[in-house]
């Protein structure tokens, strides 16, 4: 068994899947991504432009970095997708391989390829420019189209069912739920919509014992409810003008209609600005807990944890207790609150350094990460040996849905029973709460306002 | 865009920061008309401009539109270098599949209309048509109409390109000035004003895209044309599978492959919505999702990553209104546009010089709104367009 597999884990089949041909093993069910990253796979693909190794960063079907060719479809995201056994997965770009792509060169040639390029390259000769981009069009492309199987397989249930609720509910997180079920209190037919496999949110991984408690609480009513309609691995992908929602899922497109919405998107991770902060082993926090507490894997051998909140050091706790060496917590700010005071002497205890007012300047390494330099003590430069970058920079609401609709920034503090557009709720992160207490207060007074409309 | 603030008087007032407007602009300033603002009430580009399938051909089937197109295809294989920015052309020609005999024998028609103007194009049989777009479905192309110097561009580069070379040259691009009102006086027109403030100019011209209707009523100008919604979508970035742009009479669709991957598709449908905004409907992204994957089969299982919509200001026979507004001295209408991004280029530069020379060049002249008002509409029966629509 890998060394980076936490051996209390899940448990779960094993079963065989190949990478480029090459077989692999994992256990059924955990993400595509996380069985490839407890075999030491870290480069699942490469950069559209530059050919910079990609590797997994979000852990939540958030951003491409872990796109791969799955079974014959392009562009899935390994991060969240259920591993089957002999599942085929491939690289999408690289020769020969992701891992040694010659391509790569390009970027480090990129003082010859600045950003927009191609608006001023060839300018003067038409000629050249085609035959550029001839040779561009071989290059272009982040996956080839599916496999004809693979297209039938997609094309088959293409049916479009409408379905119709009084309240749509998007987001099967505490929030989501809690909004579900106040809606059920108030008399309304539910339809409840989670991207994910699970019911949860992030609490199943992120929260606090007693936080988890209430979650599992939360899903055994909402399971119990005949008045909720729960779709999961089901994405609310867009708003239309007929004041539809689109839904996609594995068995097609449904078109949701209701009476009221209520948005409760939660919240994406923020990345955090320094040099080569795409290289694999760059994780976002949230991912690391998603990986570690969920699947069981551990991110790395040896990580440093960079942050400007307490939830950085109380992550940094986490990986120490599941057998990561974390060799310091940079902190940007001066002093910590009382969360990162907690873990503060356990982290002390096994030599966990922790460094106030230090900010990330560079992650180092070629195809992942070695290494991760620091400003401390305003302007010294400091290299610490690692080989996962953990950050914890905070979170922004998930408003992409919401934007579609009402494409304004929103005013801050507003009365989560009020709608933010007719018709429309927010409950929980998306709509700023700022605790769990606040989530679960707004989404009933959201749930039960929504019901009534 | 400038950051100057407006001025109280210009020689032109441009109505209309699209492509049709700046590259007005730009070329009146090339004719030594450099004291021009372009107005727009969005940012540049913000309308149908920036909303754009980005085709490019000139084999229609009237005189009048191959004339104009061709003339406007011409400089789209010169302008990068005379820009001196590269807006992305790609001469990958541009095939239009015929699915029955019926089409097939409307589109040889054209044949010998395009020699007789000098216009390069070819009937392609299934098996010349399969050679150049393997990836269409052989049902939907049993022959397919070729225009080789077609292709399509990246009209964002396409904008940027015009604005930059119009700035450089004295023109002034204002964003975010919406005109409220045109004034005119004695039958001349004297101005505009934005939020209120006068701002005078001889010459004022309607460039206005989705919102021309509005601008010209401003002037006391009806022109007798309809707002519609085009939607297109854009899917994931995949290894190219079709070179040219291709347009297909039954699907009424029309689609190209970026240099990037990405499949850019539209259709036409007859049931959109009078709209006055931008937006995107559910039944569009069914028809095109439907009809693309009927035409390439290898397009289900890859996503749709964008699906937009651009409005656009059409005139009953689809061409676009050119020329002086017989009602007002000195108001020129550049709107109308169904085909505005391949027709851009040589219009702007034709209509700069006839409002230099007071005098409607020869390619231009029949596209004069009176034929909209006495009934004279322009016979082109090659556009792909629901043909209800065409009145």
């Amino acid at each position: 068994m890998s060394d980076l597999r936490v051996r209390n884990g899940p448990g779960g089949r094993v079963v065989t899947f190949t990478l480029d041909g090459r077989p692999m093993s994992g256990v059924e069910g955990e993400p595509i991504g996380a069985a490839l990253h407890a075999e030491g796979v870290k480069v699942l693909g490469r950069s559209f432009k530059y050919r910079r190794p990609r590797g997994l960063h979000c852990v939540a079907d958030a951003c491409p970095n872990c796109a791969m060719r799955v079974n014959g479809l392009p562009g899935v995201t390994t991060c969240t997708t259920p591993l089957r056994a002999g599942d085929v997965v491939e690289r999408q770009k690289g020769a020969p391989s992701a891992e040694r792509d010659v391509l790569g060169a390009v970027d480090r040639l990129s003082a010859f390829t600045p950003v927009g390029f191609q608006y001023r390259r060839f300018r003067r000769s038409p000629r050249l420019f085609h035959r550029w981009e001839r040779v561009l069009a071989r290059l272009a492309g982040t996956g080839r189209v599916p496999s004809p199987e693979a297209a039938r397989a997609v094309a088959e249930p293409a049916g479009f069912a409408v379905v119709q609720a009084d309240v749509a509910v998007v987001g099967g997180g505490a929030a989501g739920l809690a909004a579900a079920l106040a809606a059920v209190r108030a008399g309304a037919r539910v339809t409840l919509i989670e991207r994910g496999a699970a019911l949860g949110g992030w609490l199943r991984y992120g929260g606090a014992p007693e936080e988890r408690v209430l979650m599992a609480d939360l899903e055994r009513e909402v399971r119990a409810s005949a008045a909720i309609d729960c779709r999961l691995g089901a994405t609310a992908a867009a708003w239309y003008a007929e004041d539809v929602l689109a839904v996609t899922s594995a068995s097609g497109l449904v078109e949701l209609r209701s009476r009221a919405v209520v948005l409760a998107t939660g919240a994406h991770e923020r990345p955090l600005a320094f040099a080569d902060n795409d290289r694999p082993g760059v994780m976002l926090a949230g991912g690391v807990q998603r990986l570690l507490r969920e699947h069981r894997v551990r991110p790395g051998r040896r990580a440093v944890v960079v942050t400007c909140e307490d939830y950085g050091h109380v992550v940094a706790a986490e990986l120490v207790a599941d057998g990561v060496q974390v060799a310091a917590v940079a902190d940007s700010r001066r002093a910590g609150g009382a969360a990162a005071a907690a873990v503060a002497g356990a982290l002390q205890e096994r030599g966990v350094e922790l460094l106030a007012g230090a900010r990330a300047r560079a992650a180092g390494g070629r195809s992942s990460v070695r290494s991760v330099t620091l400003e401390v003590d305003g302007g010294r430069k400091r290299e610490i040996a690692c080989d996962t970058i953990v950050v914890a920079n905070g979170r922004r609401p998930a408003r992409e849905l919401l934007l579609q609709r009402a494409p304004a920034i929103l005013p801050a503090g507003t009365d989560a029973a009020q709608p933010v557009v007719d018709g429309w709720w927010l409950a929980g992160l998306v709509g700023g709460a700022t605790s769990v207490d606040e989530a679960m207060r707004g989404a009933n007074a959201a749930g039960t306002a929504a019901a009534r409309r | 865009v400038t950051t100057r603030p407006l001025r109280d008087r210009y020689d032109v007032v441009i109505v209309g920061g699209g492509l049709q407007g700046i590259a007005l602009g730009y070329e009146l300033a090339k004719l030594g008309v450099s004291d021009v603002a372009v107005l727009d009430a969005s940012w540049p580009g913000s309308g149908a401009s920036g909303r754009n399938g980005e085709m490019i051909r000139s084999a229609f089937a009237s005189e009048e539109w191959c004339r104009l197109f061709d003339h406007s295809l011409k400089k789209w294989h010169t302008l990068s270098a005379e820009l001196d920015f590269n807006t992305l052309f790609t001469p990958a020609g541009y095939a239009v599949l015929a699915s029955d005999e019926h089409q097939a024998e409307s589109l040889r028609a054209q044949l010998p209309r395009h020699r007789a103007l000098g216009l390069e194009s070819e009937w392609l049989d299934a098996s010349a048509a399969r050679e150049l777009v393997p990836a269409a479905a052989p049902e939907l192309m049993i022959g397919a109409l070729w225009q080789e110097p077609g292709g399509f561009a990246h009209h964002d580069a396409v904008l940027w390109g015009y604005a930059r070379a119009a700035a450089r040259a004295g023109v002034e691009i204002h964003a975010f000035s919406p005109v409220d009102r045109v004034v005119v006086r004695g039958g001349r027109v004297e101005g505009v004003t934005v939020r209120g403030r006068t701002v005078s100019a001889p010459v004022v011209v309607d460039a206005a895209g989705g919102f021309a209707h509005e601008v010209a009523a401003m002037a006391g100008v009806s022109l007798p044309t309809q707002r519609m919604l085009l939607e297109i979508l854009v899917t994931e970035s995949v290894q190219p599978f079709v070179r040219p742009a291709v347009a297909s009479l039954t699907l009424l669709g029309y689609c190209h492959q970026t240099s990037r991957g990405e499949f850019v598709g539209g259709t036409e449908f007859k049931a959109h919505n009078p709209a006055d905004a931008p937006v995107v409907t559910l039944e569009g992204l069914r028809d095109m999702a439907s009809k693309w994957v009927r035409l390439f089969p290898q397009l289900a299982g890859v996503r749709v990553t964008r699906h937009w919509s651009g409005l656009v200001d059409h005139t009953p026979d689809l061409a676009p209104v050119l020329g002086p507004a017989p009602e007002v001295e000195g108001f020129v209408l550049d709107c109308g546009w169904m085909y505005g991004f391949v027709g851009a280029p040589g219009t702007a530069e034709l209509l700069a010089r006839s409002i230099v020379d007071r005098r409607m060049h020869p390619i231009l002249e029949p596209f004069g709104v009176q034929r909209l008002h006495d009934g004279r509409l322009i016979q082109e029966g090659a556009t792909v367009v629901p043909t209800e629509d065409v009145a």
